[in-house]
């Protein structure tokens, strides 16, 4: 098992500020420290993801260690934001949480289906949320194995 | 042959008034005996004591025998007794022959039937025989009995051609009366026992008057006259209807023909009768028929193979336009609108084929030129030899109900299109009223935490009631949101185990409180037809409910079961909880009623409207019972399956 490093980054795709700061005081109260990228609708993230646009000058081969999506997006919604990760060979394999305050069945189904490797709904306590970013993050950046970088399947 | 051994065998005294035999007097004394044996007829001359003296040829033929056989023997040993019981030809010859002795007067009989002995040559046993004998006596000079004439007919074909025509007539499906001039019924065959439930003996001898009903009976006699005045053919009753009396009282229904006889005894009647109740009936049934085709407001239509009108209904008249004389010889084209032209012939080529044709759904034209939705049927006609003769049509105009189709289309169309839209209501008010909550309970969290210095008790309390009041509301859309979910579910239908479902539920409760002390008794096998997720969130609430309540209880006592009640199954969950006032029972299951402040028990007020929007979407009712203090039970019922039934 390895430790809880800190180069390895999360992107956090929500466009809600107060959520995102949220998020963010759940990771510091549980010593998550790691860089967290925000992108606030699904074009930015994709853009980060496939290093383009505002993003362009990133290195395309780094890829973050744990992608938390919300569902309800601006421009390009989670849903389509994942489809179009799974699809390209360079990101169909990051691990992707959907984080979300739906628990619609058919967003649990179709996330599921298009390869989502979690699904959470954000509670609405905050000791609650913040118990389950902790342990998000303990489990997708210290317990699992993610695939070696520029590995291919 | 015969004149050869005539001589030898004759014994006994040539009969009175006869010359010797032996007379070669040709021309002189007429040879009497070579006349009586030659004799058309069959003659026996006996002596008083019944010994044959003399036969004719005819006799002897008839009788199959040799005349020098016979002459000399008793009558009696010649022909004896046919052995078969009931044989009374002896009997009744000897009586014959015994008055003619005593009182010398010819004795005609009627027919005998003695059968004649064959020879073991001809393989022995009998041979039938009916005999018409007349016995007649032959007196001396003294006045005494010197002989007995006996003289015979065989009348045994005509006897056979009798028997036949008796078969015949016994055998014809018609009841046969024979009535003389006077009314009197002298022969009935047995058909006519049958039909009237009189045995021969009471009928014969009696009045026809005895088989009609009372009405009919005084006017018969003159009817009598009538046809004795003028016998010919004809129906009786002159085209009324006409009726027969059985013996047991009953009434039936009579076609009778009357036919003059000329027998020997005058002119008789012959009344061949048949019992027409059943033609009747069935006639009757037809007119029935008929009046309820003509009656009905669908179009009924007969039409032969090749679509030609046959009949037309006053429904079709009604609903077509078109009345009976238009449309009976025309093609049944006429009413196909051109753009259905093709589908015509399939329908005549299917109803060739014999097939049925249910409720198909088209449209046609009436004589006025407008169009109307017709469901037709049709159904082969075959002949009484199954061979497919035409076929009816039954023709329902189903203009309005394809109107109410399309109205209850349109409308069905407006609220899926609401539904949907209700659907992404209840989309965005699960993210989008649950987003800004987060944020309240999360920063008041944040201020109690990061700000706790700058904040005195009252500060914190109040913080706490924000966070409490955002938490509230949260249970309260996903409340809101399952309940929306139940209406909208598409309901499966399963077998569920109720009582494994509720020992799940109960499981999940203990797991989360496990410092409770419940007593549960679950009914075993309570096994329903439903949908498996919508049962589950009924189940639950009542659960959770009976959990909740019940938790000021150190005895808490939570039951499952079902009785039966106005003959319905019922489950109920019963507790021995809180209770409530049953004066505020037509409260319990609306949306955000609730009968204990959130001070006593927390809650949103959703469940029980739940519950019973899942009882009543699965066909059943939701009521309770409940004293404070005592506990509550829950009653529902759910639809009843069609194997339950």
């Amino acid at each position: 098992m390895s430790t809880l490093s800190t180069d390895k980054t999360i992107l956090l795709v929500e466009d809600n500020p107060k959520d995102v700061e949220l998020t963010l005081r759940a990771f510091r109260k549980s010593n998550i420290s790691n860089r967290v990228v925000v992108a606030r609708d699904g074009v930015e993230a994709l853009d980060y993801l496939f290093a383009r646009g505002a993003h362009a000058d990133r290195p395309a081969s780094e890829l973050p260690q744990l992608v938390l999506l919300d569902l309800k997006l601006p421009k390009l919604d989670g849903l389509e934001v994942l489809r179009a990760v799974r699809q390209d060979e360079r990101t169909k394999l990051v691990p992707v949480v959907i984080l979300t305050s739906s628990l619609e069945e058919q967003d649990l189904m179709r996330g599921y289906a298009l390869g989502a490797n979690s699904y959470v709904r954000k509670p609405i306590d905050f000791v609650q949320f913040a118990e389950a970013v902790k342990q998000l993050g303990l489990y997708w950046l210290v317990t699992n194995q993610a695939p070696p970088p520029g590995g291919k399947a | 042959m015969e004149g050869a051994d005539r001589d030898a065998r004759v014994v006994a005294p040539a009969p009175v008034g006869m010359p010797s035999a032996d007379g070669n007097q040709r021309g002189a004394t007429p040879d009497f005996r070579a006349l009586f044996e030659s004799a058309p007829d069959a003659y026996l001359v006996l002596s008083p004591e019944l010994i044959i003296v003399a036969a004719s040829d005819a006799y002897t033929r008839a009788t199959m025998t040799q005349r020098e056989a016979i002459v000399g023997r008793s009558l009696f040993d010649v022909f004896p007794e046919n052995p078969h019981p009931g044989a009374t030809a002896h009997r009744n010859i000897r009586a014959s022959l015994e008055r003619v002795r005593k009182h010398r007067l010819a004795d005609v009989m009627p027919i005998q039937k003695h059968d004649l002995q064959r020879s073991a040559a001809d393989g022995g046993g009998f041979e039938e025989r009916f005999w018409l004998p007349v016995n007649s006596p032959v007196s001396g000079p003294s006045g005494a009995l010197s002989y007995i004439i006996h003289r015979v007919e065989d009348v045994t074909d005509r006897r056979r051609i009798e028997d036949d025509f008796r078969l015949m007539l016994e055998s014809l499906p018609c009841a046969l009366v024979m009535v003389d001039r006077n009314g009197i019924m002298t022969l009935v065959d047995q058909e006519t026992e049958h039909l009237f439930g009189y045995s021969r003996q009471e009928l014969l001898g009696q009045p026809l008057e005895l088989l009609l009903p009372e009405p009919l009976r005084a006017k018969h006699a003159a009817h009598v006259m009538t046809f004795f005045g003028r016998p010919d053919r004809r129906k009786m009753g002159a085209g009324q209807p006409l009726f027969g009396r059985r013996k047991d009282g009953s009434l039936i229904r009579l076609e009778i023909d009357l036919n003059p006889i000329e027998t020997s005894e005058g002119t008789r009647s012959l009344a061949s009768i048949v019992d027409i109740s059943e033609r009747q009936r069935a006639h009757e049934a037809r007119a029935r028929l008929a009046a309820i085709v003509e009656s009905s407001d669908d179009a009924i239509v007969g039409l032969s193979l090749d679509g030609i009108v046959t009949d037309w209904n006053e429904g079709a008249c009604a609903m077509f336009g078109y009345c009976s004389q238009e449309m009976i010889g025309a093609s049944l084209a006429l009413l196909v609108l051109e753009d259905r032209e093709d589908e015509h012939p399939g329908l005549l080529q299917r109803l060739r084929n014999g097939e049925r044709i249910d409720h198909f759904e088209t449209v046609r034209r009436c004589k006025d030129g407008h169009a109307i939705d017709v469901s037709i049927s049709i159904s082969p006609i075959r002949d009484a030899a199954g061979v497919l003769i035409g076929a009816s049509k039954i023709a329902h105009d189903i203009t309005q109900l394809k109107r109410a189709q399309t109205a209850l289309q349109r409308a069905k169309d407006d609220t899926d299109a609401v539904n949907r839209e209700l659907e992404s209501f209840s989309y965005s008010v699960a993210h989008d009223l649950r987003t800004p909550l987060r944020s309240i309970d999360g920063f008041s969290q944040a201020l109690l935490e990061d700000c706790a210095d700058k904040l005195d008790d009252e500060g914190r309390k109040y913080l706490g009631y924000v966070r409490e009041s955002a938490q509230h509301m949260a249970h309260l859309i996903d409340d809101i949101l399952a309940l929306s979910r139940v209406s909208r579910a598409t309901l499966s239908d399963e077998t569920v185990d109720l009582s494994a479902l509720a020992r799940s539920v109960i499981a999940r409760l203990s797991r989360a409180q496990p410092e409770r002390k419940v007593s549960v008794s679950i009914q075993d096998g309570l096994s329903v037809h439903g949908d498996p997720r919508l049962l589950e969130i009924a189940l639950g609430n009542l659960l959770d409910n009976a959990w909740k309540f019940t938790r000021n209880r150190s005895d808490a006592r939570i039951e499952l079961g079902a009785t039966l009640q106005d003959g319905a199954t019922t489950y109920f969950v019963r507790d021995n909880g809180a209770g409530f006032d049953m004066a505020y029972a037509s409260k319990l299951f609306g949306v955000f009623q609730r009968l204990h402040g959130a001070h006593e028990f927390e809650g949103t007020g959703v469940g029980l409207a739940t519950v019973q929007r899942v009882v009543h979407r699965q066909g059943g009712r939701v009521w309770a019972q409940a004293v404070v203090g005592a506990g509550a039970t829950f009653y529902f019922t759910l639809r009843e399956t069609t194997a339950n039934t």
